[in-house]
This record gives C-alpha cells, sequence and structure tokens, in this order.
C-alpha cells in the first residue's frame, strides 16, 4: 500500500481557508525540535481555534506526542530535548526567558494515553491542582471535585466512594477521573493524547460524548489514531506526517474534500 | 474416557518438565530450608524446654556416696585406658562386656547444685557405677539468690535460731506460710534501694554538679558560688536526714527477713542453713503434677522476662537486654531510615545521573560489605572519642573527668548500627522510587506540581511500602549485630536502663549516654565468656529464643504496617 502513497514533501503547511477566521487560544509560530541531534518536529506553525475541538492525526512516531508535550513543556523533563520558535497560550509566550513553567502547567490540562490516576483517594485526585496551589478549604475543594466529576460524567458512578482509593476504578473510569483532574483546574486548553486507545469501544464510546460535551466550554486538542473518532469528535483536523503539519482544516472538509493527495490516502486508509 | 485421557497428558507433561535442574534447584531450595528449619527447631526445643521442672533423681554410687539432681544429658562412650585402670577386675570386666554388646557404656550427666558444697554444678555418672537411682519424695529444688540452685531435703523451719518446725512435711509447710512475705519485703526494701535512695544519691550528685557548675563559671570565692555553696550545704543536711529514715527502713525490712530460714540435709547428709530470704523459687520436684509444673513453668518464663539478671547473668532474668535492644534498635530506625531516604531521594531525583553518581552507588552498596566490626572501631573512634567528647567539654564540664557521652552508649551504639544499616536502606529506597511509573510523575507535572510536591504527594507515598520493606531489613540486620557493640556501649551488665518511668511528664524518660544491655551480647557473654558453660548453656538457647522472637516480632509490626499502606495503594483490575 505504502508504494500508492505519493511521495512528495510540502515544505508550506496546506491550510484551509476557514482556519485563519476562528479565533486561536494557541498560536505555534515556526516550532522545531531536536531530541539530541535527532529532529523530531519541522517549522510547525498552526494556531488552535478557541472553544473548538482540534484532531491530529498521523502516523505512528510523526510527532504527534512530541507536539503535545511542547504544549504544557512537559519535554523539558527530557534532558536532550533543544527546541526554536515559540507558542502562545491566550497571548502568553510559552517559551521565553521569563516564564514560569509551573504556573504555565497549571493553564493547561492533560490526559495522557495510558490512564495514570495517583496513589490516593478518588476526592484527593480530582483536587490534586488546587491542593498543590494551597487550598485548604473543605467546601471549595468539594465543590470543584463535584463540578470536575460531573463535568467528566463520572459522578453518579463515584459519588458514594470518594475516600477510596482511585487505583481500584476500571480503566474507563480512570480515564475519566483524569479528565476530571484536567478540568479541575479550569485549563485554558485541554490536551488529550491518544485518550481512548488503552480504552474498550463502549469506554471509549463513552469518552467521545464526554468530549462532545465539553466542547464549547474548553478548547481541546486531541491526539487521536482512530479516524472515525476524528471525524466524529472533532471540528478541525490537523494531519501530520513526519515531524510536519502537512494539512490544517475543518473535520469535513479534512475527510471529504483534502487538498493534498497525502492527507486523502491517509484519512481513506491507503496509507497508515 | 475423556478424563482419563487428561490425566495421562498431564502425567506425561510432568515427566517430560522433569529435567535435571528442576531437581538441581528444588534440591538446593530443600536443603536450605531443612537446614533453616533445622536450626529453629533446635533454638525453639531447646530454648523451650529450659525452663521446664524436671524429676529430681538420686543416685547413689558404688563408693557410697550419693547425688541428687535432675538429668541433663545422657551420652555413650568408652572410657579412656587410665579409668579403666581405676576399676576393680570385676567391675572392668563388666564394663568391657557392655562394650562389647552395645558398643559404649550409659553416662548420665546429673545437674546435682550445691556449687558452694561441691564446687561444681554438674557431675557425670556412669552407669556401671551407679548402685541404686531413687526419686525421692522429699527431693526440693531451691533456687537461690546466689550459688545456683540448690538439691535437698528439708529437715526444719528456724526462726530465730529456734527450731520451730521438724521433719520434711512440717519444715516444708511453714516455710511455704512465710516465704510469699518474706519475699515481699525483700522486693519492698530493693525497690527503696533502687527508688528511693537512688534519688537521694542522684540529688546529692546533682547538688554537687550545681556547685561545681558554679565553681567552673565564676571562680571559687565568688558570690555566685558562695550563694550556691549555702544552696547546697542546706540541701544536703535535708538530703542527708531523708538517706537515714530511707536506710533505717530498709534495715528494719532485713532485720525481720533474717529471722526466717530453712535447714536443709543434702543427699550425701551434709546439713546446709538457707536463709528463707534468698530462695527465689522452691519446689518438691517429685510431688507437683502436671498443672504445677506448668505454673512453674510460666513463673521461670516471666522471671526471665521480667527480671534482672543474678549471677553473672547466669541465672535471672534478661529485661534490661529486652530493653536495650529494643529501644537501640528502634532509635537506630529512627536515625538511619529518614536519613537513608533522604540521600536516597537526593541520588535517584535529584542528582544528575552520571559517571559521579554510578560511583557514588557502587561506595554505598560495597559499603555493606565492610565488617561490622570496622563500624564498631569507627563508632567508637569517631562518635565516642570525638563527638562525643566534645559534647562533654561543652555540655556536661561539670562531671569531667568522668565522661557522660565521652563512652560508649545507647546513642552511638544506635549511630554506629544506623551507619551499618544505612545502606541496605539507601539501596531499597533507591529502587522502590524507580519502581515509580514516569507516568504518575508525568502527571503530576502536567497539573503543575513542582518537583518537590511530585515527590512528596506522589512519588514518595507510592515507594513507600518499597521503603517500609527496607527499613524491615535494617531492623533485622541491626538488631542481630553484636560485634560492633562490644566497642561502643553494650555491657555484661548495665546498673541502670536506658529507659525510665517518671512521675512527672514526659513520664518516659530516655538516657541516651548510658550504656545497656544487649540480647546478641548477653548471648555470646554467656556461652563463651561465662566461667561456668555448662550451666549457662540452657540460658542461652533461650536467650537466642527470645531474640529471635524480638525481631519477628519487630518485623511483623513493620510488615503489618506495610500491607496496610499497601492496601490503601491497592491497584484494581483493569
Ligand atoms: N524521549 C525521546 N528521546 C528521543 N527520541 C524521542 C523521544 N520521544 C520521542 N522520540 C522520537 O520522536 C519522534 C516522534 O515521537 P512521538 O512520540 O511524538 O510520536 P507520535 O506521533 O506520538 O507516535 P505514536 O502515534 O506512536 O504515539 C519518534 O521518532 C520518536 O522516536
Ligand atoms: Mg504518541
Amino acid at each position: 500500500m505504502t508504494n500508492t502513497f505519493r511521495v512528495q514533501m510540502p515544505h508550506k503547511t496546506e491550510v484551509h481557508a476557514g482556519v485563519l477566521e476562528e479565533d486561536p487560544v494557541l498560536d505555534i509560530e515556526g516550532f522545531q525540535l531536536w531530541y539530541g541531534s535527532k529532529q523530531a518536529l519541522f517549522d510547525v506553525s498552526m494556531r488552535i481555534p478557541r472553544g473548538k475541538v482540534t484532531a491530529l492525526i498521523g502516523p505512528s512516531g510523526c510527532g504527534k506526542s512530541t507536539l503535545l508535550r511542547s504544549v504544557n513543556r512537559l519535554n523539558d523533563l527530557v534532558e536532550s530535548v533543544r527546541i526554536e520558535g515559540n507558542m502562545l497560550l491566550n497571548e502568553d509566550a510559552i517559551y521565553g526567558p521569563g516564564v514560569d513553567v509551573i504556573e504555565l502547567r497549571k493553564r493547561i490540562g492533560m490526559v495522557f494515553q495510558k490512564p495514570n490516576p495517583f496513589p490516593m483517594s478518588i476526592f484527593e485526585n480530582v483536587v490534586y491542582s488546587l491542593r498543590i496551589d494551597g487550598e485548604r478549604d473543605r467546601r471549595v475543594l468539594a465543590e470543584s471535585c463535584e463540578r470536575s466529576l460531573r463535568g467528566a460524567g463520572l459522578w453518579d458512578e463515584v459519588k458514594s466512594r470518594l475516600s477510596e482509593s482511585a487505583l481500584q476504578l476500571s480503566g474507563g473510569q480512570q480515564q475519566r477521573l483524569c479528565i476530571a483532574r484536567a478540568i479541575a483546574a479550569e485549563p485554558e486548553v485541554l490536551l488529550l493524547d491518544e485518550p481512548c486507545s488503552a480504552l474498550d469501544p463502549i469506554a471509549t464510546g463513552r469518552i467521545e460524548d464526554l468530549i462532545e460535551e465539553l466542547k464549547g466550554s474548553y478548547s481541546i486538542l486531541m491526539v487521536t489514531h482512530n479516524m472515525q473518532q476524528a471525524s466524529r469528535a472533532s471540528d478541525f483536523t490537523a494531519f501530520m506526517y513526519l515531524g510536519r503539519i502537512v494539512e490544517f482544516g475543518r473535520t469535513n472538509d479534512m475527510f471529504m474534500t483534502p487538498h493534498l493527495g497525502q492527507t486523502e490516502d491517509y484519512v481513506t486508509g491507503r496509507f497508515g | 474416557m475423556v478424563k482419563r485421557r487428561r490425566s495421562q497428558r498431564r502425567g506425561t507433561s510432568l515427566l517430560s518438565h522433569a529435567e535435571p535442574f528442576v531437581w538441581l534447584t528444588g534440591g538446593a531450595l530443600v536443603i536450605a530450608v531443612a537446614m533453616i528449619i533445622g536450626l529453629m527447631v533446635l533454638i525453639v526445643k531447646e530454648g523451650g524446654s529450659t525452663f521446664w521442672p524436671q524429676r529430681v533423681v538420686r543416685i547413689d554410687s558404688t563408693d557410697g556416696t550419693s547425688r541428687m539432681g535432675e538429668i541433663s544429658s545422657t551420652e555413650m562412650y568408652v572410657p579412656g585406658p587410665h579409668v579403666m585402670a581405676g576399676l576393680s577386675d570385676d567391675t572392668a570386666r563388666r564394663v568391657r562386656d557392655v562394650i562389647a554388646a552395645d558398643g559404649g557404656v550409659r553416662r548420665r550427666m546429673l545437674r546435682s547444685g550445691n556449687f558452694d558444697l561441691t564446687g561444681t554444678h554438674y557431675t557425670w555418672i556412669d552407669d556401671f557405677a551407679a548402685s541404686g537411682e531413687s526419686l525421692p519424695e522429699w527431693a526440693v529444688v531451691v533456687e537461690r539468690m546466689s550459688w545456683g540452685r540448690f538439691y535437698g531435703f528439708p529437715k526444719a523451719f528456724v526462726i530465730e535460731n529456734e527450731v520451730v518446725a521438724r521433719g520434711p512435711e512440717a519444715a516444708w509447710s511453714r516455710f511455704k506460710s512465710v516465704h510469699a512475705s518474706v519475699r515481699a519485703r525483700f522486693e519492698e526494701r530493693q525497690d527503696l534501694e533502687t527508688g528511693a535512695i537512688g534519688a537521694i544519691n542522684a540529688e546529692m550528685e546533682a547538688g554537687r554538679l550545681a556547685l561545681r557548675k558554679a565553681e567552673l563559671s565564676s571562680g571559687t570565692g565568688s558570690f555566685e558560688y558562695e550563694q550556691a555553696r549555702a544552696l547546697n550545704d542546706e540541701q544536703q543536711i535535708e538530703l542527708k536526714s531523708r538517706f537515714e529514715s530511707a536506710r533505717d527502713a530498709v534495715r528494719t525490712l532485713d532485720a525481720e527477713n533474717a529471722r526466717y530460714q530453712l535447714l536443709f540435709e543434702t543427699a550425701d547428709g551434709a546439713e546446709m542453713t538457707i536463709p528463707a530470704v534468698d530462695i527465689v523459687r522452691a519446689y518438691a520436684a517429685n510431688q507437683l503434677g502436671f498443672v504445677e509444673r506448668v505454673a512453674v513453668y510460666l513463673s521461670r518464663w516471666w522471671e526471665f522476662l521480667s527480671e534482672a539478671p543474678r549471677e553473672a547473668n547466669s541465672e535471672g532474668g534478661v529485661f534490661p537486654a529486652i530493653i536495650g535492644t529494643v529501644v537501640m534498635t528502634l532509635v537506630m530506625a529512627i536515625l538511619a531510615v529518614p536519613f537513608g531516604v533522604l540521600a536516597a531521594l537526593y541520588l535517584r531525583e535529584y542528582a544528575t545521573q552520571g559517571w559521579l553518581v554510578s560511583i557514588v552507588r557502587i561506595a554505598v552498596n560495597n559499603l555493606a560489605g565492610v565488617p561490622s566490626i570496622v563500624f564498631g572501631v569507627f563508632g567508637l573512634g569517631f562518635f565516642c572519642y570525638v563527638v562525643g567528647a566534645s559534647v562533654d567539654t561543652l555540655l556536661y564540664a561539670e562531671k569531667l573527668p568522668n565522661p557522660t557521652y565521652g563512652k560508649g552508649g545507647l546513642i552511638w551504639a544506635a549511630f554506629t548500627l544506623g551507619l551499618l544499616t544505612l545502606p541496605v536502606v539507601i539501596v531499597a529506597t533507591e529502587e522502590a522510587l524507580a519502581a515509580v511509573p514516569r507516568s504518575m510523575r508525568e502527571g503530576s507535572y502536567a497539573c503543575g506540581a513542582t518537583k518537590w510536591q511530585t515527590i512528596r504527594r506522589i512519588v514518595l507515598p507510592r515507594a513507600l511500602p518499597g521503603i517500609m520493606t527496607g527499613m524491615i531489613l535494617a531492623i533485622a540486620r541491626g538488631a542481630g549485630e553484636v560485634a560492633p557493640l562490644m566497642l561502643v556501649g553494650a555491657v555484661k551488665l548495665a546498673p541502670e536502663l536506658v529507659v525510665e518511668a517518671n512521675s512527672t511528664a514526659p513520664f518516659v524518660h530516655l538516657h541516651p549516654e548510658r550504656s545497656f544491655m544487649h540480647l546478641g551480647f548477653h548471648i555470646y557473654d554467656l556461652g563463651f565468656q561465662s566461667q561456668n558453660s555448662e550451666a549457662a548453656r540452657p540460658m542461652v538457647y533461650t536467650t537466642t529464643l527470645l531474640l529471635i522472637a524480638i525481631i519477628v516480632i519487630l518485623n511483623i509490626t513493620a510488615i503489618w504496617v506495610r500491607e496496610r499502606l499497601k492496601r490503601r495503594y491497592a491497584a484494581g483490575a483493569f
């Protein structure tokens, strides 16, 4: 199948007209990233629309996770990483000399591929970001906990056992707990890195419904390998290949009338 | 049909798995387990039976002497030529016949006691030299305050040199009626001596030290010094009168106790008078029923666990050693665990992983292989003589030249063993930290947590069971260690306990500078330093049993805590 793929390297991202009209929550400008001497992101520029769901698709190893982890600077933890270019979160630079990384991360929520609840109670998991901010008021914590769990569609299932260990929940529940934990801090942007890949179809369906509900109140940037998921759940889709954003546009256009043959090959499953 | 086929298949698969390696590895495990179980069975059997009251046997010899006591062991042997030469022709022939038939003659070791009369606690008696043996009804075992056990027949009970009861039965019942009250009076005078008189002595010493302190800081003749001296003189007068009255009370009690005596006759017919107050426990061994023997057994265990030792540690209890072992081990854990955890945290979480960290890690691991006596030497040289001596000159100058901290003591022993067990804690903690999944740390960072918040709230709780495992290993290692302790504070006999109960808050007072008794050292001392190792041997087993029991209890407590922590963070099914 690979041989039918049209091999040509676009140097400029093909951006659809509709994207530019959107108000950006996150503005990525000429971002490049190296792991040691190996470059993983090449001149990535894209504007993530506010209050919308943007899906990031592309073959394995093309740099989707790297891009996502660059937004909240988790890549800082990897020693060999070097970057160029910048990103703006609501007009504030993410990279730069005066940036407080800790404060920055509090404005960004992230959910990982594998659910990673903390070794503590369900309640403490959800209010973790408030706790590390020094919040002590039991009422504030309880309110935030309930709001976030309701937001993540988990409240009815766990309300009677908030003090039990979070590790006793099922995989799907754990992932929704992680979403609740991420939205408890009321982030300006929510990063989801293949949130359903470790889950069964039913749990996946619930998370997709949840993303649908969160749309509007949150700006979401979501990595997915699942074309149906991307077309169902997202408003915008970006196709990434070998560290570059190849094409970026409304999800409908990307799946129905992609501008580039490369994108068409990928979304129709001829390559991937 | 189906069933049969399945069971046959299982049989063949078992055979096909029975490779030589299975036998080799399994055999090694079995041998190791068998040796451990063998050791435990020996210790439990010997240690557990020490206190069981046996029957008292009287054995008459062909040479006309008689011995009485408890049989402690039996063996077959072939007498040497010099023994055979000393026998009459008739006996020698008989012995040779027995050897030809059975391969040896039997001899028994009798715990015959009466050390003050015979100069020995044990006697070997050959079967061929015995003319008869019996279980006398009135054979009495007497455990005394000094000279060890006594075996004999009660003959008369004496009050103030006057015989008030004659004959075994009457004397025995008179003795029993007063013994409890005599012992109670004895306890009372002991309490007075260690309690009241000890307190007065301590106050006198404190007054003397206060005076010396004033002298050191202001010089003799200064106003402060004169003031302190006037105060001290006043106190000393009052203390002296209190001392006198306490001493009088002790004398009265002693005088009352001295009135009662029990007259015994040994199997040989010698007479022996034993003051009632010297008798710790006495029983007519051959009259005891099962329940009474159990009572004697339990009361001996209780004495062992709750009393101080007597007679060069071979009699009495090991209470001070229990306290010393437990307190030292706990102080050690309190010192070593936080230290080791902090060091491991730095190594694993903060240090840049590179060759330097690798070298430090290797060095720490190798530290665990250094012979423990080397740690003892270091502890003595550094902790006692450098740190301790500096503490003395700074804070306890008035007591010099008597050292307070500048000698072996609980705190230095705990430091030394803490150092010894530090590698264990560090290695275990590092492993536990490394096992915390990366995804959990990243999740925490993504929430905006700082490094320290992540460590404190996510990494440490998650690693806690592993850290506890390190602590358990450290306790097991530390509590069983003896060699370094001999240099830094464990002693044969400690006059004072390292923890004392007080009537005022905080009620329990720790004396970290005092030297202490330790069960491990006690075992060494009993088994190898005692003049009478035969008599001490049963106590060695019992003390070993106790030491193992204490380590097991400490470990079980720690494991219980660990399991509770684990359950709190138990991973549910996915
Ligand atoms: N810590 C790292 N050190 C070195 N190289 C890395 C590191 N993490 C990722 N890479 C490399 O960077 C490239 C992009 O990886 P990334 O994880 O972003 O891909 P991805 O698109 O998320 O793939 P997948 O869909 O499989 O998750 C890959 O070639 C990968 O090998
Ligand atoms: Mg990825």
